[in-house]
């Protein structure tokens, strides 16, 4: 038996196999060296693409790393700022009780700042020496006087960030080094700067201000409450839109369409619509909604809605799968007890499959969260600096919003941007991780 | 104003729904039967009820604005209005001084014609509520009147359900025409000042030139080939560096990988597609591109910051996945019959894929998915879970596996998954988007020679 088998395969092979003679079988010598060395030759060439494959592998996750370590090593800095904590005298000869509003605080803040070097007397070195503090010190000290008039005349410690450079400075972006006309801060600057650290003046806290203040001209005060809840009210827009509208459409297609020529037109555009590129909804957003429309140009209401149009055709997507797992026996069982086709979809097959449809919606609204370009089209990269209101307030979105910042020129917006950036893709992946947990807990193998 | 309005579209449904469940009920009484349930009579007068009005309303609040516009612009003297050059500067004119944002002196005209606007546009919200009211209270006593014992309101109400579910489903065909309609308008407007040749021939792209119609190098500054280069070249550099990590690791994945391993790598790399673009963006600008001047600069040569080397790096690892997961579905869709086929001749993998599966799922790229999923077709053990069932076993994995599989994946999987939505488990022809090829002989005649060669 065991003598036969080559045979029979070299009989069976005789026709292709070149050189082979014809009438005789050819036989087949397993421990030839030449067929030993193909053997060994084709193993080798096995190994070979097994590391080809494991090193394009270990590049691709080498090239993940890289990217998230560089924001990583960019973005850390920004969620710690820099603060300088000084006594101001709100000298009552400056602020008007009846209004502080209106008071000369740009006055207040440099002559008590100054106070903390007596030796500086010189205009031009008190200009250089109020760099130090953010360039919007005086406001800072206005808010809390208008908030509390009883401080007028009194000596406040009041703690606020230092102005971009010598953040930058603390943080040891900027080198100490370096000769002086090649940095932004001057040596002297620098003396201040290290005097006032001596003191225990300087703290570098958490920086609470970049989730809790709006976009800022200046990178020290800049923060992404804006777009969060720009975003928030922009997602909020889109899933109120898209997951109803999704699933009903999907619930057409699946269970009530007659096939035919219709329901192959709505099956083809969907799948069509899932393949444009989101920039083209931007287009769609500008045209109509704002165009055709009027509705108000950068509100969270426009960007949902071009937001949804996006997301609808992944949510039918996901939709119509998670639909078409639930088993036929359960809608056969509906309907035979008496319910109507209706019901049979509305009380048995969408519940069963709701835990699909959640995984793909939160997939689908995750997408939607990283989209900048359509946003662009309808005006969401706007300069604002207060968080809005409501969906018909001119807002920015995180994606948005790192767009900007990559745009800025101040070195300080470089680790903003990156720390946006985490900021988004921890959003992104705690939306993920939700998706993950609802499939694994709730979502039944028939 | 919006209160009334929530009222009405809320309110007044939510009392028609209890109005009519208390009649449907009262009904009962008098010995007949109800044909449907109590709540499907409320149901139907609250469907009639909200919807109708709630349409209104908002085709109210579309045509609201154009519509006062035209009759804010008709109302103008005539000679202050022939004598305005453009007609919508002077309607975001009035439409600011009506909303008390006024610069510099506004004619009297404007002013006049503000004031208008606020009048009209107060009458128009309140007649909006008082139509919306009127909508909804006669749905309400037309529909309440209607109710019957023998009144098939289930049926009416799934009527209505239905309904409402085409509508749904029309939002997509709209959306697809409202985008052909903007891009076509857009398109004929911006064709009607530059000529179609300049734009598809010109060597030169400078939109900002063309701003001021007096500017005569507005014309052929609108030549978009080096837009079309630029994105040819970024395409080619970011498929040759995808093309083989995305391939190679597919391979690896689909024929050697472990399920653990396969379990932790896959969805690592399909991190890459959840990235937002705009971070590739910045990981180009910050990371790449320096990094590509300094390599530049050590073999002499000047790199520009934004050079498409840097871009189409970049988008070649955002696009990896993209390439390896469809290149695992397409190694997938080769018959396990022709894998055991061609190792029980003593192929090795390395063989079996340069002349057999490579073969087949080259040609099945171009969107075509074997008919009918063979038993071994591998999308089933993609389980998330990284079992791999028995192939063969696996009476009907295209119900079971496949389906469920599709939710599971990730968007960049369900992405491109709809340019070829073919499901193997409902034999449907479908057309537009999905190419219809021949189904290319695998496994056939064709193949057998090439394996039978190598022993």
């Amino acid at each position: 038996m065991t003598d036969t088998s080559p045979q029979i395969a070299s009989a069976q092979l005789g026709t292709s196999a070149p050189g082979t003679q014809s009438g005789e079988p050819p036989r087949f010598d397993w421990n030839a060296p030449e067929m030993r060395r193909g053997f060994a030759a084709r193993h080798r060439a096995n190994t070979r693409l097994q590391i080809y494959g494991l090193s394009a592998i270990a590049l691709a996750v080498l090239l993940i790393a890289i990217l998230v370590g560089s924001l990583v090593a960019t973005g850390y800095q920004s969620f710690v700022q820099t603060h300088v904590t000084f006594e101001v005298f709100v000298d009552p000869a400056k602020v008007d009780a009846a209004d502080p509003a209106k008071g000369n605080f740009r006055l207040i803040v440099r002559d008590s700042f100054a106070a903390q070097f007596p030796d500086v007397t010189n205009p031009r070195d008190l200009r250089s020496l109020t760099d130090v503090m953010t360039a919007d010190a005086p406001f800072i000290v206005r808010d809390r006087v208008v908030a509390d008039p009883s401080l007028i005349g009194q000596r406040v410690e009041v703690t606020m960030p230092v102005s971009d450079a010598f953040d930058q400075l603390q943080k040891g972006v900027t080198p100490r080094d370096v000769p002086e006309t090649q940095r932004k801060v001057n040596d002297k600057q620098i003396a201040w700067f290290d005097t006032l650290a001596e003191r225990g003046q300087i703290t570098v806290p958490f920086n609470t201000a970049l989730f809790l203040s709006a976009d800022s001209r200046f990178p020290e005060l800049a923060g992404l409450a804006g777009a969060i809840v720009g975003s928030f009210y922009a997602l909020l827009v889109c899933f109120l839109i898209s997951f109803p509208v999704g699933i009903a459409a999907a619930v057409y297609l699946e269970e009530f369409a007659r096939k035919g020529r219709w329901s192959d037109i709505l099956e083809v555009n969907i799948n069509n619509l899932a393949a444009v590129p989101s920039v083209v909804f931007g287009l769609l957003g500008l045209a109509v909604f704002l165009g055709f429309f009027g509705l108000p140009r950068s509100t969270p209401l426009v960007g949902g809605m071009v937001l949804a149009l996006m997301t609808l055709p992944t949510i039918i997507i996901a939709t119509r799968s998670a639909l078409k797992a639930v088993p036929p026996s359960i809608r056969e069982a509906a309907l035979g007890v008496g319910a109507s086709k209706h019901q049979v979809v509305l009380h048995h097959v969408l519940p069963l499959a709701m835990p699909g449809i959640l995984t793909g919606t939160i997939i689908g609204m995750a997408q939607a969260l990283g989209e900048t370009a359509p946003l662009l089209l309808i005006g969401m990269n706007a300069f604002i600096t207060s968080p809005p209101g409501g969906i018909l307030e001119s807002a920015t979105a995180l994606p948005t919003q790192i767009f900007i910042w990559a745009d800025s020129p101040e070195r300080g917006f470089v680790s903003r941007t990156s720390a946006a950036i985490l900021v988004l893709i921890g959003f992104l992946i705690a939306m993920n991780l939700v998706a993950v947990i609802l499939r694994k807990r709730f979502e039944r193998r028939w | 104003m919006s209160v009334y309005l929530l009222l009405i579209l809320i309110g007044l449904p939510l009392a028609g729904f209890l109005l009519a469940r208390r009649q449907a009920v009262a009904m009962v009484g008098g010995g007949s039967s109800l044909h449907s349930l109590p709540d499907f009579h409320g149901a139907y007068v609250a469907a009639w009820t909200g919807i109708p009005a709630t349409l209104l309303v908002v085709l109210w609040i579309a045509l609201q604005g154009p519509v006062l516009d035209q009759a804010v612009f008709a109302s103008l003297p005539d000679d202050f209005r022939d004598a305005v050059a453009n007609q919508s500067l002077v309607i975001a004119e009035i439409h600011s001084v009506a909303d008390g944002r006024i610069f510099g002196e506004p004619a009297p005209e404007v002013r006049a014609a503000a004031e208008r606007l606020q009048t009209w546009r107060s009458m128009a919200s309140w007649s909006m509520v008082a139509v919306a009211a009127a909508a909804a209270l006669a749905g309400l006593v037309v529909t309440r009147s209607r109710l019957a014992p023998a009144f098939r309101a289930r049926h009416r109400v799934e009527d209505v359900l239905s309904g409402l579910m085409v509508v749904c489903s029309v939002i997509a065909v709209l959306t697809t025409l409202g985008i052909l309609l903007s891009l076509v308008f857009e398109s004929i407007r911006f064709f009607a000042r530059v000529p179609w040749y300049e734009f598809l021939f010109g060597l030169n792209w400078e939109p900002q030139i063309a701003i001021r119609s007096d500017q005569v190098a507005g014309l052929g500054s609108f030549g978009a080939v080096p837009v079309f280069l630029g994105t040819v070249v970024i395409a080619v550099i970011a498929m040759l560096v995808a093309t083989p990590i995305g391939l190679l690791s597919a391979i690896y994945l689909t024929e050697y990988a472990s399920p653990r391993f396969r379990a932790v790598a896959k969805p690592s790399l399909e991190i890459l597609a959840g990235i937002p673009t705009v971070v590739y963006g910045f990981f180009a600008v910050l990371t790449v591109a320096p990094a590509l001047r300094i390599a530049g600069a050590w073999i002499g040569l000047d790199v520009a910051p934004n050079s498409a080397l840097a871009a189409g790096s970049v988008m070649g690892l955002m696009i990896i996945p993209f390439i390896s997961s469809l290149s695992d579905d397409a190694l997938a869709a080769v018959p396990q019959a022709m894998r055991d086929g061609s190792a029980a001749l003593g192929a090795t993998k390395v063989r079996d894929h340069r002349e057999g599966a490579a073969a087949g799922s080259a040609s099945r790229d171009h969107g075509r998915r074997p008919a009918g999923g063979q038993p071994g077709d591998r999308r089933d053990h993609d389980r998330g879970d990284g079992r791999r069932p028995d192939r063969q076993d696996d009476p009907e994995p295209v119900r079971l596996g496949h389906h469920r599989d599709r939710a599971d994946r990730h968007p960049a999987d369900r992405r491109h998954r709809v340019r070829q939505p073919q499901d193997p488990g409902r034999l449907r022809p479908r057309h537009g988007a999905v190419h219809q090829h021949a189904l290319p002989e695998r496994g056939g005649a064709a193949d057998r020679p090439e394996i039978s060669r190598e022993i």
